[in-house]
């Protein structure tokens, strides 16, 4: 009899965590489909904000196209002329430099990620995550350990990139990137490794108990930039 | 006590299935949780949206402006026949446009001028680098298409650091000292708010007592790097 109430018991408490998991299922369930279904007037945003992107991936595709094509016919119209061989092996190397083609090299990969600690337990929770303004001071100092292309989240810094703050995300190169962030740099391993010295920035963010990673890599590959560089406003001075 | 021993079981398997449903409903539930990206585009809100559709509008703008360049460019050495004069020319073109985004070359143009003049009280305390960064990184953010700080040009590669506890300021590996004089070429408008909006560094600044005095010039000019710039680890 008493076994009998215990495997009841049992049973009772299985049957509860059941329930409760598929309520709890049910609900995220439900609010996911009402976020997206929430009006029209949203989905339409979001169809319009896909058709630009997509439209704008054609256009950077042509533009790549065209860039091929020109660079054909260069190639073509000048056998052995040593002045516009050297030109064009500058314009490869300073592109390099932009930010405007993917690059290899030894270097660095610092990972950051907002700690994990209980941030209703910590005396100020903003000592916890990683701000806008984190990312760029390991950014500034990587530039003074002599680094050559830095991307962050694989978005390249270029010479027009900034740096911007957007609530618990932030803005590079107009892409929302957020936590974990992985910080990649081309140059001397070692006087990158610097970074992580006593008394440095990542200690300081790692006694915060922010997770920062730095790993040495002999091989490291940063990406092109994905938009483009368009001057206005600037001229070369005559 | 047969009959006990089959309920028994009926009950272990019944428990078993329970289990069984129960930890699949919740690995549904850690999937599904961690699937929720706060960039995705599908849990995006409104405000959000309106936001990311003007700047890929933007963006869908600037590419547009490009590919015409480049159209252009092409058909214009379609007509042209393909000379070696003429391909040198476009060469050199190019050349040129890359030095400058490099920061290779001297430029002029549309665009601001602003002094920074330190104010020496206890109170105010002394301008750091930060703060030289934080106003560099705004001028980017207000689209500047070429800086500099006393002259030393901004690029891709700058660093902007404070050494001997923040009382020497370094731009490019160079000392530069108050007042700082730093010009910006790019939207006027765009550029002066970015500085002294509400909040701004700027603002923040002056509030803190120091003199920021902004001048609009139709012909910033702006000096070259005048190192050699140059990719020793890049393959």
């Amino acid at each position: 009899m008493s076994n009998n109430k215990k495997i009841g018991i049992v049973l009772g408490l299985m049957c509860m965590a059941l329930t409760m998991g598929i309520c709890i299922q049910i609900r995220t369930v439900q609010n996911y489909s009402v976020k997206i279904g929430q009006n029209y007037d949203q989905n339409n945003l979001r169809a319009e904000v896909l058709k630009y992107k997509e439209k704008y991936e054609n256009k950077i595709e042509k533009i790549e196209n065209i860039d091929k094509i020109l660079e054909n016919k260069i190639e073509q119209a000048t056998t052995e002329n040593k002045n516009l061989e050297e030109s064009l092996n500058q314009i490869k190397e300073k592109n390099k430099l932009i930010g405007l083609t993917e690059t290899t090299g030894p270097g660095v990969k610092i990972k950051l990620a907002d700690s994990k600690l209980d941030s209703s337990a910590a005396l100020d929770p903003n000592l916890l995550v990683v701000h806008d303004i984190d990312v760029f001071y390991v950014v500034n100092e990587l530039k003074n350990a002599g680094a050559e292309a830095i991307s962050v989240n694989d978005q390249r810094i270029v010479p027009t990139t900034a740096i911007e703050c957007g609530g618990n995300i932030i803005t590079i190169n107009g892409e929302k990137i957020g936590s974990p962030f992985v910080i990649k740099a081309i140059g001397l391993p070692e006087n990158l490794a610097n970074l992580d010295r006593t008394g440095g920035y990542l200690e300081a963010m790692r006694d915060s108990s922010i997770i920062v990673e730095l790993k040495k890599d002999n091989n490291i590959t940063i990406p092109k930039y994905s938009g483009i560089i368009n001057y206005k406003y600037v001229k070369n001075a005559k | 006590m047969k009959i006990k021993k089959t309920g028994k079981t009926t009950l272990i398997i019944t428990i078993g299935i329970a289990c069984f449903a129960l930890v699949t409903v919740m690995s549904m539930q850690f999937k599904i949780v961690n699937q929720t990206d706060i960039n995705e585009l599908e849990v995006m809100r409104e405000e959000e949206l309106r936001t990311e559709l003007a700047n890929i509008k933007e963006k869908y703008k600037e590419a547009e402006n490009k590919y015409n360049e480049k159209l252009q460019k092409l058909e214009e050495y379609n007509q042209k026949e393909a000379s070696e004069e003429e391909t040198e020319e476009l060469v050199k073109k190019e050349l040129e446009q890359v030095n400058l985004i490099l920061g290779k070359t001297d430029v002029q143009g549309k665009g601001i001028k602003i002094t920074l003049v330190e104010n020496k009280d206890a109170e105010s305390g002394i301008i750091t680098a930060d703060n030289l960064n934080m106003i560099v990184n705004s001028l980017k953010e207000a689209g500047a298409e070429a800086i500099s700080i006393n002259g030393e040009r901004i690029i891709n590669m700058t660093d902007i650091v404070s050494v001997h506890e923040g009382t020497i300021l370094r731009v490019n590996q160079q000392r530069v000292m108050p007042p700082y004089v730093i010009k910006a070429i790019g939207d006027q408008t765009y550029l002066e708010g970015t500085i002294l909006g509400n909040g701004r560094e700027g603002d923040k600044l002056k509030k803190l007592g120091h003199d920021v005095i902004i001048e609009k010039d139709a012909k910033i000019e702006i000096p070259k790097y005048n190192k050699e710039i140059k990719a020793k680890y890049i393959k």
